[in-house]
């Protein structure tokens, strides 16, 4: 899902992503222009022409190259990222979309608001967009300090405990974008990924409905893999709606049929990859939460991974 | 007036507006009594540094002034200006975002 | 002229005498410097070897923690590598930055100034000889057994910034955040006593006729930095308490479940945290001004814009804390201050980098090893600085913040901006303590690997940063295309081990320890650390007329040496110095210095097993430890402010100084202050965490009752200070008895006792837990802070007792009983002002 190239701080997919990058790309000038000047004056002291030398080696030099210069480089610069500053942090309205996404140890818990801010759809490690719109996110954590980012829509900003901090997010085009934990969350922190779908609107309003439809349905409880999710214990942390499952400390596995990747965004989504997730993740992502599930056959895992394939 | 004053006046008015504009903002924050305390502790600390200007540039050019005290007001005339840089930069964002 | 102590600068005149002096002279400062032989050799106060023993052991750890980033280098060549497990991962990279920060750069640089400003400031040694031995035992000891931790995979694993809910005993039940917390705890104690030996040698002990304006700049730079350190340090000292607490008590600091906050802790450790980046830069800075100026065979330009810089870098680097800490959703108007700061704080490092370029224009360098790192540490410094500025930006920062982008920026700050500087420092003073200079052919191979190595690793990595790799990753993905660029870094990295070990072969090959026969000036310095010594530094103290007294008296060496400036004998027959006044460096008095001792190292030794066994959970002999390492301390202090004999002596040409100065002139008062300064300040960050965590969640708090209880608690203290300062009065009246001015000092200490006892179980009975809430634990542990110094202000106390009763507490001054009645005094305004503040705030009148 996340792709280092083009570098996706340099590829920005929405605005507020979009005007960083630019603002980079000024940066990168100045920084290039400045270094040329130092260097220039370095080569220019160490073997320029002797009335060369002695003009960089005044006071003067000094004043010019160490005050004057850096003073109105950063003047400029000062007032041009405040500016940005400012119009990056717009006031939150109450009537914008959104969504609060809840930093877990090693995973993102993601719920879809109403207008009420209650929680209606559930979800984990993905979050679907409408594209062309911006989405406020309630950032919060349930444990330790993580960091919500994913460069092609926005800065980062942190998830800590005891406080909600919220960011917009806009993807000017439906598509994909990667996101990961940035703030360092022990254990697996390298491996806690995450991924934004931006749809075309007609196309998200179609499938929020679907969701909040599927809430409301029972699922088949007698299959053997509803069984297995109950017996061998998968419910006590997991919840799928329309079941008994109704486990909080995983992730909701309501639609994880659906998603893109496993693990929080560390392998593609098929049944098996589930299998082997199901059977001995702590293999894959060491230290994760979740047991290792080894005494489970070969058949057991199919049947799990195949009714979890069908929980769309 | 001391020679340590003098040599760290303009960096000390410094301190106290950074740590003013900081308690501001952290004690009103968003709202409009913030800025204008920032306006009024920036007005302050420029007159201080201002103030620490003249005086030691009264010492620079006093004749019969030694080298030594000579060279300390220098660096408190100098120190004066960068501090009140430092204050204009700090303030800009009262009036910026 | 001018005169700052009324000494008549007209005697500099006097200077250097005619006469011929006697080798006797020299013979008796040889037998009382000489140090001692054998195993007794550890027991050496003396700088050069102390000094070099710091160095020695900081670059120890220099090349360890490089070791330790040499694997984590290895394990992201490629992705998904298994070279390093996770939890193993976690803790290198852990202790690469800490080993780094905290026993590598700040120490070298403490290890520096102790083996370099005697000699430059032409002292006999730093004033407080024990106390630079406990400082270097104390992290040496210390450093070494925190290191150890790795070897039995206790190290710690939360990064080197440890923030909380994540080092919480929750979130890390083992003790390898312990082994961060007291351990690096200690050793931050270690560096403040060096810092305040630095500041006070720097003020008190330069030559003659070094005013301000004469200082070497490695002298400037030092004083702005061991100031810095009592300010910046204390900010972490606490917060590594409170978080210990947590820990250990259960108080809800960071807890943000019982009303504490996280961020607190991120506010304590980046004031502390950003400081210390230009505490490691300001002294290599001052070290690259002086051998620029010497390497180019010229007058610094600029000298009086650097000193600008450097006052002006330790000021406005305590208003950028902050911006480490711009993706938390601070307020925006504050973020805007912290971007604005960091700007400003560029300004001085422009002045400086264009005043070296314009010395290197106006000397004839030569490409030598040292002018080699210098150049090339500038040119990394400022790519480095210019990055610096990128992300000081707030919404860029946004972006890259904890990405591989910082990695490379904070590399190239401290490897152009300090650890280049100290190479080139290796070999431009390595003839001060070695018979042989290091190899030039040897050197431009070291540095030239370095270099190359540096950029290779760190150029490439911010390009993976942009391309979205955060920090502190134990591996990574395929598919994401960070493959090459980590590649490339980890080839660089090897590179730059290279060129270390090829360092590392110049010192075997070359470096020859001695404190007497040194190489000496090779690179042809002109100030006064290339003065002929011996263990007593300079036979005589010159007086000091210019910046380069070496280049501009082409015959002070040896007028120096034959003894014909000042104190070119020992006047008492024992270790001493001449004090000299702050600004004009007036001679003021000459002090007694202390020689080998055993008790400083044994106090380290037990200080640092008092700290280690409390990691371990041996708590027995862990409080067995504590009052060995006060006795030691108190012994060794025994020894100290004993006045010579003779009450004054003619140290050359008819200058006649006293040998025993108490009050605001001497150098003991100014060390007092300085500690003062440390508590006061853990004190104001101790009223910021209250009031800053109550800002966060008021909901957590309640109104004391009782406000009554303020009057007699407040009294008590109250009367503490009046008898103290009685007691002080008592003193100087001869007519008093030989017990009465104590008598009042122990009976202040009783005020003392008794008001910290009346405010704890008067606060008790608020029924305010410290368990519950944070309000608890926050005025709880305001409270155990005055409950620390008040243990220490009974010891002191009895300390005085002693000394009265053995008749050592002179009149009508004395430096111990002054030192004592400062702190009283301290102690009993902090009380005074807890006791208001937690009754008062929140709850109003």
């Amino acid at each position: 899902m996340f792709n280092g190239w083009p570098p996706p701080v340099l590829d920005p997919a929405g605005p507020y992503a979009g005007s960083i990058s630019l603002l980079s790309w000024i940066l990168f000038a100045m920084a290039a222009v400045v270094l040329l000047v130092v260097l220039v004056a370095l080569y220019l002291a160490l073997f320029g022409r002797r009335e060369l030398q002695r003009k960089v080696g005044g006071k003067t030099a000094i004043w010019a190259g160490g005050v004057a210069f850096p003073l109105v480089v950063l003047t400029a610069l000062l007032v041009y990222g405040l500016s940005l500053t400012n119009h990056l942090s717009d006031p939150i309205r109450g009537d914008e979309m959104r969504v609060r996404i809840t930093g877990e140890m090693w995973w993102w818990r993601v719920a879809y608001l109403d207008a009420q801010g209650q929680e209606i759809i559930l979800d984990a490690n993905e979050l679907h967009i409408p594209a062309g719109q911006p989405v406020v996110l309630e950032l919060e954590s349930a444990d330790v300090i993580h960091s919500f980012w994913v460069p092609r829509l926005s800065g980062k900003l942190d998830m800590i405990p005891g406080r909600r901090n919220l960011m917009r997010i806009q993807a000017n085009t439906p598509g994909t974008f990667g996101g990961q934990c940035a703030e360092y969350c022990g254990g697996p922190h390298a491996l806690m990924g995450f991924t934004v779908i931006a749809h075309d609107p007609v196309q998200f309003t179609r499938l929020m409905e679907a969701r909040l439809a599927r809430a409301a349905i029972a699922v088949d409880a007698t299959s053997a893999g509803a069984r297995l999710f109950d017996t061998a214990g998968c419910s006590a942390c997991h919840r799928i709606a329309g079941t008994d499952a109704n486990g909080v400390a995983g992730p909701d596995l309501t639609h994880v049929g659906s998603r893109r990747t496993l693990g929080a965004g560390i392998l593609p989504n098929n049944r098996g990859t589930l299998m082997g997730w199901i059977g001995n993740s702590q293999a894959i992502k060491p230290n994760n939460r979740m047991p290792p599930y080894t005494l489970l056959s070969s058949e057991q895992l199919m049947a799990l991974a195949s009714y979890l394939e069908a929980q769309r | 007036m001391g020679t340590w004053k003098l040599l760290l006046g303009g960096f000390l008015a410094w301190t106290a507006h950074f740590f003013g504009v900081y308690a501001a903002a952290s004690l009103f924050p968003g709202s409009a009594v913030a800025r204008w305390l920032v306006l009024a502790i920036t007005v302050a600390a420029l007159a201080a540094v201002g103030w620490l200007f003249w005086h030691a540039l009264g010492i620079v050019r006093a004749a019969g002034t030694d080298d030594l005290n000579r060279w300390l007001a220098w660096i408190a005339v100098a120190g004066a200006t960068m501090a009140g840089i430092s204050i204009l930069y700090q303030s800009s964002p009262a009036f910026l975002i | 002229m001018t005169s700052e102590t009324g000494f008549d600068p007209q005697l500099f005149d006097r200077f250097p005498t005619a006469e011929a002096r006697p080798q006797s002279e020299v013979d008796e400062l040889e037998r009382i410097w000489a140090a001692p032989k054998g195993w007794a050799r550890l027991t050496v106060v003396n700088n050069n070897y102390i000094g070099l023993w710091y160095v020695a052991t900081a670059f120890l750890f220099f090349l360890l923690a490089g070791l330790l980033a040499l694997a984590v280098r290895t394990q992201l060549s490629l992705p998904l590598l298994g070279v390093l497990p996770q939890e193993t991962y976690n803790q290198f990279f852990t202790m690469h930055g800490t080993v780094m920060m905290f026993l590598f750069a700040v120490p070298v640089m403490e290890a520096l100034g102790v083996m370099l400003l005697p000699q430059m400031l032409a002292a006999r040694d730093l004033p407080f000889p024990r106390l630079s031995a406990y400082a270097f035992w104390a992290y040496f000891v210390g450093g070494l057994s925190f290191f150890c931790s790795l070897f039995v995979g206790l190290a710690p694993d939360g990064g080197w910034f440890m923030y909380p809910p994540l080092t919480s005993t929750t979130y890390s039940p083992g003790i390898n955040a312990d082994f961060w917390l007291l351990g690096i705890g200690f050793i931050e104690i270690s560096a403040i006593a060096g810092a305040i030996e630095i500041l006070v040698g720097i003020l008190k002990t330069r030559a003659p006729g070094m005013t301000l304006a004469r200082m070497p700049l490695f002298a400037w730079a030092m004083l702005v930095f061991a100031a810095m350190i009592l300010i910046a340090f204390p900010a972490v000292i606490l917060a590594t308490l409170l978080l210990e607490i947590e820990r250990a008590l259960n108080w809800p600091f960071f807890d943000a479940t019982r009303g504490g906050d996280p961020m607190l802790w991120q506010h304590m450790f980046w004031f502390f945290g950003h400081p210390e980046v230009y505490i490691i830069f300001l002294p290599a800075a001052g070290l690259v001004s002086m051998m620029v100026a010497s390497l180019s065979k010229t007058e610094l330009v600029g000298y009086q814009l650097i000193v600008l810089a450097l006052l002006g870098t330790g000021f406005i680097s305590f208003g950028v804390w902050a911006h480490h800490m711009f993706a938390t959703g601070m307020p925006t108007l504050s973020v805007g201050f912290f971007s604005a700061a960091s700007m400003a704080v560029s300004i001085p490092a422009g002045i400086q980098v264009f005043s070296w370029i314009a010395t290197l224009a106006t000397g004839k360098p030569t490409f030598n090893t040292p002018t080699l790192f210098v150049i090339g540490g500038l040119v990394t410094f400022v790519m480095g600085g210019l990055t610096g500025v990128m992300v000081a930006m707030v919404p860029f920062d946004w972006q890259v913040h904890d990405t591989h982008f910082i990695v490379a920026h904070l590399h190239y700050v401290l490897i152009g901006g300090a650890v280049f500087p100290v190479f080139a420092a290796f070999y431009y003073w390595v003839g001060m303590t070695s018979s042989r200079p290091l190899s030039e052919r040897l050197g431009k191979w070291a540095f030239w690997l370095m270099f190359a190595g540096m950029h290779i690793t760190f150029l490439p990595m911010h390009l993976t940063g942009l391309m979205g790799m955060p920090r502190r990753v134990y591996t990574y993905l395929p598919g994401m295309q960070w493959e090459w660029t980590n590649l490339l870094s980890t080839v660089g990295a090897f590179v730059l081990a290279a060129g270390v070990a090829v360092f590392l072969l110049d010192l075997a090959r070359n470096f020859r320890f001695t404190a007497e026969d040194d190489a000496g000036n090779t690179y042809g310095g002109g100030t006064l650390e290339w003065l002929p010594t011996g263990l007593y530094s300079t036979r005589s103290i010159p007086v000091v007329r210019s910046r380069q007294p070496l280049w501009d008296d082409p015959n002070i060496c040896k007028d120096v040496e034959e003894g014909r400036y000042m104190l070119p004998f020992s006047a008492t027959g024992l270790r001493e110095t001449l004090i000299t006044s702050p600004i004009r460096a007036e001679p003021q008095y000459l002090t007694i210095m202390m020689g080998p001792s055993v008790w400083p190292l044994l106090a380290a030794v037990f200080t640092a097993g008092f700290f280690l066994l409390m990691t371990v959970q041996a708590y027995i002999p862990a409080v067995i430890c504590l009052p060995l390492a006060t006795i030691s301390i108190l012994r060794w202090l025994w020894d100290t402010d004993r006045p010579a004999k003779q009450a004054e002596v003619d140290v050359g040409a008819g200058v006649i100084l006293p040998t025993y100065v108490t009050g605001p002139s001497s150098h003991g008062w100014w060390a007092i202050i300085c500690v003062l300064v440390v508590c006061f300040m853990i004190f104001v960050m101790a009223v910021f965490g209250y009031l800053f965590v109550y800002g966060i969640h008021p909901e957590y708090w309640t109104a004391p009752t009782g406000q009554w209880w303020a009057v007699p608690i407040v009294a008590g203290y109250g009367a503490a200070a009046l008898l103290v300062l009685y007691g002080w009065r008592l003193l100087t009246r001869e007519k008093s008895t030989l017990w009465s001015p104590t008598a009042a000092v122990l009976f202040a200490s009783g005020f003392i006792l008794a008001a910290l006892v009346l405010d704890w179980f008067s606060w008790r009975a608020q029924g305010i837990d410290p368990e519950l809430t944070s309000q608890g634990a926050l005025s709880h542990a305001m409270l155990a802070l005055e409950a620390q110094l008040v243990a220490i202000v009974l010891l002191m106390a009895g300390y005085l007792a002693a000394r009265t009763s053995r008749g050592l507490v002179t009149r009508p001054r004395n430096t111990t009983f002054d030192v004592t009645c400062l702190f009283l005094l301290y102690t009993a305004a902090q009380g005074a002002a807890t006791t208001l503040l937690l009754r008062f705030f929140p709850g109003g009148v």
